[in-house]
């Protein structure tokens, strides 16, 4: 065997030894296993990106797939809002249900058209506009049958899993998950409400070390209060009181959160990260802040009247007007 | 030394490395701000060390040994490396000093990478700085391992298929060691069965070479048993790759 081919086969052999050695090594020490999250993106400043990304995708799924309409991020259009029509190019006629025109007199219309006269770039852009919406209209007399549904159910189900997973304390990530996994009628089942149980427990873990960006204590509190809706929930459904121990609970768990938001808050205030915020950011923060707080302020009353009485009354206009306003 | 010199000209003359050197230095830098850092500040700085390496990687992936299996497809197609071994240049001399010149201009490339994701996003603390530093020069090692027993496989491929085929298969088992395995894992969760399992047991694990979360993280270094563990494991394989890649090795074609 010639000098080469032996140090060859040498090195195959010490290497076949070295990673055999290696694998058992690795295998007993339980060091073996992947850690599923390729280059840390997970949880991660691009994590977070992701996160906040894939928010269009899940509502591009769900438009097209479940309310089987063009996507408003695609056609501008909001649920029940009326189109520019009147005053813009028509991309496509018919291509959205909303196109009826609100009667006006001749006068406001012109003054309306004086003021949003489209220039070259606003028709070039709505030209383009327009045949994205053609591309995703639907032509199809017929709805999309029920197993293909569910295969579009578990589809979303996927996306929004993916989505809480690039990042936990994200709000929209989580919550939007968390309704997906409670309501019957998009998929829920109860197998589900246990995950929505891990989910909570998972963002708010997440959350503990956080101590700069005051959100994601939001995203804790709202989980929490998740957390409090599904193990009230038995005792709503048979009428029976809350016991005492279950609000002093989450009193104690949203309250920490919400005091640690306003910590963080006003940290940020002063170290100027609040200023870097949108208006439209800092709007949407304040207002689910100031949700979450009025909510809250219900365990007092509720503590408050089940010490009084010695048994608790299940509070089930705030619970309903709580479910409520969270799905919107 | 010749044909590591001819080697290295057309890499430089190619300039396709430039393009690659330039997003390593300019998209740690940019990227970052791409995140929602606004309300979190120090998120930028992890996110610059992690789009380093990530960048470093796909560099590796896509440049690295792209050019290491075209230059051994060129080579040997060319009848190069046949008159080479009419001057006595041997077949394992003239395997080191192809991957020496890929590697030469790589190196360059982990430099960069080094250099960012340790002195650009160094932590303020003493002891984390340090810890910083030491992952660092563990990630460097790591990746070593696993990157350079590639490059010399694609290659060995390259001199005895097509550029393309070799490639593809190198990429193939580079991805399927970084992310592949983590598929199997999930199949495997609920399955016993015998054959899969050695499957998973025989596959090149490249993924415990990605130090990545122990700096996003700050999870600080990577305890030296460990480390030892790991990079002989590593080098195992990368001793087994080499010897194959030798034997695959073919002067023309």
């Amino acid at each position: 065997m010639k000098k080469e081919t032996l140090i060859s086969s040498l090195f195959i052999v010490a290497g076949l030894g070295l990673a055999a050695n290696g694998v058992f090594s690795l295998t007993s020490a339980e060091q073996l296993h992947h850690n599923r999250n390729p280059f840390a993106i997970q949880q991660s400043a691009y994590g977070k990106l992701f996160a906040r990304l894939s928010e269009t995708t899940v509502d591009r799924v769900w438009h097209l797939g479940v309310e089987q309409i063009v996507p408003h991020y695609m056609s501008g259009i909001e649920h029940g809002e009326e189109s520019q029509a009147e005053i813009s190019i028509d991309p496509v006629p018919g291509a959205n249900d909303h196109r009826e025109v609100v009667a006006r007199s001749e006068k406001d219309k012109a003054a309306a058209l004086a003021a949003n006269a489209p220039t070259g770039l606003d028709k070039g852009k709505r030209w383009i506009q327009g045949r994205v919406i053609a591309q995703h209209t639907r032509t199809n007399p017929n709805s999309l049958n029920q197993q293909h549904l569910n295969t579009v159910y578990k589809d979303i189900e996927r996306l929004l899993l993916r989505s809480f997973k690039m990042d936990p304390t994200h709000y929209g990530a989580y919550d939007s998950y968390h309704l997906f996994l409670t309501t019957y009628n998009f998929g829920g089942n109860p197998a589900h409400t246990e995950q929505a149980r891990r989910i909570a427990a998972v963002a708010m873990s997440a959350v503990r070390n956080e101590n700069e960006d005051p959100e994601p204590w939001l995203t804790a509190a709202a989980a929490g209060m998740n957390l409090y809706l599904m193990d009230a929930a038995p005792y709503m459904e048979k009428s029976e009181t809350i016991p005492l121990d279950i609000l002093t609970k989450y009193r104690g768990q949203i309250g920490y959160c919400l005091a640690k938001f306003d910590e963080l808050q006003a940290r940020s205030e002063k170290e100027g990260n609040w200023e870097r915020l949108s208006m439209d950011r800092q709007m949407e923060i304040a207002e689910r802040s100031r949700f979450v707080s009025r909510t809250f302020k219900q365990f007092d009353v509720m503590i408050a009247r089940a010490e009084s009485r010695g048994s608790v009354e299940a509070p089930e206009g705030e619970v309903a007007e709580t479910t409520g306003e969270s799905k919107e | 030394m010749e044909l590591y010199k001819l080697t290295l000209i057309s890499i430089l003359n190619r300039k396709t490395f430039a393009i690659f050197a330039i997003l390593l230095v300019a998209l740690p830098f940019a990227l970052p701000y791409m995140t929602p850092w606004e309300s979190k500040p120090s998120l930028l700085e992890p996110a610059r060390a992690q789009m380093a390496w990530v960048l470093l990687w796909t560099t590796a992936i896509s440049w690295l040994l792209f050019q290491g299996a075209t230059i051994g497809d060129r080579w040997s197609s060319q009848g190069l490396l046949e008159y080479f071994k009419t001057l006595g240049v041997s077949r394992p001399k003239q395997l080191l000093q192809i991957w020496l010149s890929c590697f030469t201009v790589f190196a360059g490339m982990i430099l960069i990478t080094f250099v960012i994701s340790t002195f650009t996003a160094m932590p303020g603390d003493a002891v984390e700085a340090r810890h910083w530093l030491v992952t660092n020069l563990q990630y460097v090692m790591l990746f070593f391992l696993v990157v350079a027993p590639l490059l010399t496989l694609a290659i060995s491929l390259g001199t005895r298929f097509n550029g393309a085929a070799a490639y593809a298969v190198t990429i193939g088992i580079a991805l399927y060691g970084l992310f592949g395995i983590s598929y199997l894992e999930v199949f495997l969760a609920d399955n016993k069965n015998a054959f899969l399992n050695l499957v998973y047991l025989v596959s090149p694990h490249y993924h415990l070479s990605d130090l990545t979360s122990r700096l996003v993280f700050k999870l600080g270094s990577v305890p030296w048993g460990e480390l030892g563990r790991i990079a002989g494991y590593l080098g195992g394989l990368g001793l087994l790759t080499t010897g194959i890649s030798y034997q695959l090795y073919r002067e023309g074609k």
